[in-house]
């Protein structure tokens, strides 16, 4: 136990260097078969070895300064980011998801989330508010959070439950320059944004 | 990973592997004696760089967002350090990190860190003030200089062999034989630990509390841990990695306090966190580890701390858990609470999230209503009224 901490780093050095960088190109991109969004700018993706997160992740400037996280589905007791290897299903590290949430409730499923994820950091939501997200009833809101470092963040997330799935695009971006940069393709996403039905 | 969305998380586990590390390289630094009051490192001298790092540490804290600055928390703590410290009063600074876990820490130079998460813990004054006591214990001993004179030559061995590890697995390596060096540096042996929790003891009994609230510390933590054990592999138990067992400190503490009795002042010390609490118990909630969060509310509960803020606790851990049961049980504390002096508005709010929930909306809508009544500038007003 006292040694996890460090083969988790000396993975996490490991994944850094595994990570396969794709390109996303300004034009129709389906997620993950579940999501389709229209960017009107390329980003480069980030894709990390197994196991996967529910989010994909893109950026245009690197992940440290803004971060554009896609989230083609989540369904009924899963967690937005994968558990670490060896991690115990019981006690998960992140929490679950639940098709029967209400919106301030994943509001605070997806801010505590980023408060694990960011070394307990907290994070403070602000503007929650319904709206309309891939033709459905939806809701966004925005946060900000200090990292360890004290860099400052800001963010949004606009998403939206349908058929007991969850769905959504979050900016993540320093505040000082990158999230004002982004948000207007934040806004070009979410207003593209059509879910695709399973066909199975 | 350099990623800002550390998943896996990278910047915790920098953190961690200090930890880590000073679970598997703990030193056995030789006794130096205890220090002078307002005593300084030598300039050029082997231990003035140790203090320089700390001192670069320090003004990095000193700025920090994560620091708790409200005037009456801080120089409510920073009293109490001066009142324990006695003659070292003027070299000791006190920083109140804002991190949701059990732990305070001593650097070389007075700069004492103490988390919230140990703040929410303590049931009273006397607790709080045997956890500094026994920071000041290291602080007066000189623990992490007599470690950092015994791994000089270690440290010197580890960079050589830091320099191999760059050659033969990239630079990356070498850096992680680097840190495990400056993470040993600032471990204590459980020796260390032994001799600063006697010296804590000995601070809170000639300063009139209660000795035995040291080793409650300890038996809260114990049966903390055991409520949280099923969530412990998450390997995040920092605190623990790297000291006496606390069983074993509390048994010893409980000896050492011997029949003497003194002062806990739980009402004094309540009052002095005041607004804060709320912070503590949201930050705690937002970890999502029920189990000890459960534990830890209804102990506080018991004790009697601020009824209307714990009984919102313990229907936010049943709301955000929702096992089959829960939402039954958090109705029940949220009704509780509304009923108390203290509560935050948002058990209103959690109220009507499950009544809605549960199918009864004139109950949730109420409860709503009661919410934006006491909080109309809340963040979520808007998607709440959607909902009236």
């Amino acid at each position: 136990m006292r040694r996890m901490p460090v083969l988790s780093l000396a993975l996490l050095v490991l994944l850094t260097a595994c990570a396969k960088w794709g390109l996303i190109e300004p034009k129709p991109q389906v997620v993950e078969n579940r999501l389709q969004v229209n960017p009107s700018i390329a980003f480069a993706r980030i894709v990390f070895p197994a196991p996967r997160d529910r989010l994909q992740m893109w950026t245009v400037d690197g992940p440290n300064l803004n971060q554009m996280l896609v989230l083609p589905e989540l369904g009924h007791r899963m967690a937005l980011l994968a558990e670490p290897s060896g991690a115990d299903r019981a006690n998960p590290t992140y929490p679950l998801f639940r098709s029967t949430m209400a919106e301030p409730e994943i509001m605070e499923l997806i801010a505590d989330t980023l408060s694990i994820a960011f070394q307990k950091v907290p994070i403070a939501t602000t503007n929650l508010q319904p709206t309309t997200f891939a033709g459905q009833p939806g809701f966004r809101f925005d946060f900000t959070f200090s990292s360890r470092q004290d860099l400052d963040y800001r963010g949004t997330f606009i998403g939206g439950v349908d058929n007991g799935t969850l769905a959504g695009v979050m900016l993540i971006a320093t505040a000082i320059h990158h999230y004002d940069t982004l948000r207007p393709e934040l806004e070009r996403l979410a207003s593209t944004a059509r879910r695709i039905r399973s066909t199975s | 990973m350099t990623s800002l969305f550390s998943r896996r998380g990278f910047l915790g586990g920098g953190c961690a592997l200090c930890a880590a590390t000073l679970a598997g390289c703990q030193t056995t630094g030789e006794a130096l004696g205890r220090l002078a009051p307002g005593a300084r490192p030598v300039a050029g001298g082997d231990v003035a760089s140790l203090w320089e790092s700390a001192d670069r540490e320090e003004r990095r804290v000193r700025q920090s967002r994560h620091i708790i600055r409200t005037p009456e928390v801080t120089s409510y703590i920073s009293g109490l350090v001066e009142q324990l410290a006695g003659p070292y009063a003027k070299d000791i600074r006190v920083y109140i990190v804002r991190t949701p876990e059990f732990n305070a820490g001593m650097y070389p130079n007075g700069m004492m860190q103490v988390w919230t998460g140990l703040m929410l813990r303590c049931a009273n004054e006397a607790q709080l003030a045997a956890v500094l006591g026994h920071e000041i214990g290291h602080y007066i001993e000189q623990h992490t200089v007599a470690n950092f004179r015994s791994i000089r030559s270690a440290t010197d061995i580890a960079t050589f062999v830091g320099m191999g590890l760059a050659v033969a697995a990239g630079p990356g390596a070498a850096v992680l034989a680097q840190l495990a060096i400056i993470a040993a540096a600032f471990s204590f042996s459980r020796d260390q630990e032994r001799e600063a929790d006697a010296i804590g003891l000995d601070l809170i009994a000639r300063n009139g509390y209660a000795p035995l609230a040291a080793a409650q510390v300890w038996e809260r933590m114990i049966a903390e841990r055991a409520a949280e054990e099923r969530d412990r592999a998450r390997g995040e138990d920092i605190f623990f990695a790297t000291h006496p067992s606390s069983a074993e400190r509390a048994q010893t503490l409980t000896a050492l306090a011997g029949g003497r009795t003194g002062e806990f002042h739980t009402d004094r010390y309540r009052q002095a966190l005041g607004g804060l609490q709320l912070t503590l118990v949201e930050d705690e909630l937002r970890l999502r580890r029920f189990r000890r969060s459960e534990w830890l509310f209804e102990r506080l509960h018991a004790d009697g701390a601020n009824p209307g803020l714990m009984l919102f606790a313990r229907a936010e851990v049943n709301r955000l858990r929702d096992f089959p049961g829960d939402q039954t049980r958090a109705a029940e504390f949220y009704r509780q609470a509304t009923a108390q002096p203290g509560t935050p508005p948002e058990a209103w709010r959690g109220l009507g999230l499950i009544e809605r929930k549960r199918d009864r909306q004139a109950d949730a809508s109420a409860a709503f209503r009661r919410y934006l009544d006491l909080k109309p500038d809340a963040g979520d007003r808007d998607l709440i009224r959607s909902y009236l």
